[in-house]
């Protein structure tokens, strides 16, 4: 899940520093479309639909990888 | 006879005293006359080098409005670039970014993120329009603080990296 996670920033950001405290936008210069395109992403990769409003409330790595991981549960 | 001669140049000088005693008293009452005009010009010309200097003024004042005009202009010439980029952005692996087709597979979170724009794009006409900045406007020095839709206006401590 992780993987597919980091992998997805990645593609996305290119080769940089995904660690758990990364800052989406204040380190890795994200705006809240990336969020979205993120999103987006990821529900293709992984077949769920991650929440519309709390992908815009992610802030960290971490808290990204958190927000997957309980859709996937869920699903 | 010559007693009427001595009364006839008594008058004659007599009216010729009396007329230089009006002569005098015309002279003085015009010199009063010109005094006081002499005086009223002086305060014309005191009332307009002040008016003169309060032009000045007012040119100066006038030329710095424009120039903080022309800087806030510039300022928001780079802040409608940027937001123009961002309807543009390429991500790392050269995808260039469809805002449409994220409305349609997200419409929520596009809606959300238009509706944050659009208070943050209001804001940045009251400050165009000279409404001062908050603390927190400030304040902010980092992306997830400013105001994304003008921050050279709005985030004066904040530098793009």
């Amino acid at each position: 899940m992780k993987d597919t996670v980091l992998e997805v920033l990645k593609e996305h950001f290119g080769d940089k520093d995904f660690s758990d405290n990364v800052h989406l936008i204040d380190d890795l210069g994200a705006d809240e479309f990336d969020l979205v395109e993120l999103s987006v992403a990821l529900d293709s990769k992984l077949d769920i639909s991650l929440d519309e409003v709390k992908i815009l409330e992610v802030a960290t790595v971490a808290d990204l990888i958190k927000l997957v991981e309980a859709h996937v549960g869920s699903n | 006879m010559l007693g009427q001669i001595k009364l006839v140049f008594f008058f004659i000088m007599l009216m010729g005293a009396g007329g230089g005693l009006w002569y005098v008293q015309h002279l003085k009452s015009e010199n009063e006359i010109l005094k006081l005009n002499n005086e009223k010009l002086e305060g014309a010309v005191e009332s307009q080098q002040a008016v003169i200097e309060q032009q000045l003024k007012d040119i100066d004042s006038i030329q710095t409005i424009n120039k903080d005009l022309q800087a806030k202009n510039e300022k928001l010439n780079a802040d409608l670039n940027v937001a123009n980029e961002k309807f543009n952005k390429v991500n790392a692996s050269g995808e260039r970014r469809d805002v449409g087709a994220l409305a349609v597979a997200k419409p929520k979170s596009i809606q959300i993120i238009e509706s944050k724009r659009e208070k943050q794009r209001a804001r940045c006409f009251e400050i165009a329009q000279g409404s001062p900045l908050t603390e927190e406007e400030k304040n902010a020095t980092k992306k997830s603080e400013i105001n994304a839709e003008c921050p050279n206006i709005a985030n004066p401590n904040y530098t793009p990296y």
